[in-house]
């Protein structure tokens, strides 16, 4: 199931969330963690079909 | 010193313990004076790492983990809790802990609800709704 979105708000199936939250935080925990910048954060969204004006930084 | 071990110190007492450290447990952890420990917290709030108390050098959040109760509660396989500061950290902290149950509110009808993480699998696979667009996330974090 694809996420769903507009400017408004978005749904997306809580197994799609997991896997985007893995990726988001993975190595937060340690020393050599760097946040997201925006081009980062984008293509973490983007590999898990999360698209559209509501994902875009 | 760099502000980066404070910040770890701060992540790994809540996998721990499920709970924020306090500026004492961090200068006693680290062999910081507690106004070291202070200035790496207020750095690193502003840079979006964590989230102070307003006013306080106090740890609100830590994301995925809250350090006040929320309606998302993680209970990990092996017997830690922790709150989550919204339904995706509460899918999150599993990735950080291990297998969990995270109980949490439907937005519809207000009742708890459970999901399992086992393995890498989310059962049952509900929906999570978003009502803040990512370019909007920190503008009020609190309520996003």
């Amino acid at each position: 199931m694809a996420a769903t979105g507009s400017p408004r708000g978005c749904v997306v199936p809580a197994i799609t969330m997991y896997a985007v939250a893995a990726d988001w935080y993975r190595g937060r925990d340690g020393v050599g963690w760097i946040r997201h910048d925006a081009d980062a954060a984008s293509e973490i969204f983007r590999r898990h079909g999360l698209t559209g004006e509501f994902w875009e930084i | 010193m760099s502000d980066q071990e404070v910040r770890t110190a701060v992540y790994r007492t809540f996998i721990e313990t499920g709970e924020a450290p306090t500026v004492d447990d961090l200068s006693q952890m680290l062999g910081w004076a507690a106004t070291e420990i202070e200035a790496a917290l207020r750095r690193l709030a502003g840079d979006h790492e964590i989230v102070l108390h307003p006013g306080t050098t106090d740890l609100w959040m830590a994301h995925p983990f809250s350090a006040i109760p929320t309606d998302y509660r993680v209970d990990s396989a092996d017997g830690r809790s922790f709150w989550a500061n919204c339904a995706w950290d509460g899918l999150a902290i599993p990735g950080l802990v291990g297998d969990s149950t995270v109980t949490t509110r439907s937005a519809t009808t207000g009742e708890f609800f459970q999901v399992e993480v086992r393995d890498g699998r989310v059962t049952p696979d509900h929906l999570v709704r978003f009502g803040v667009p990512a370019r909007d996330f920190w503008v009020d974090i609190g309520y996003t």
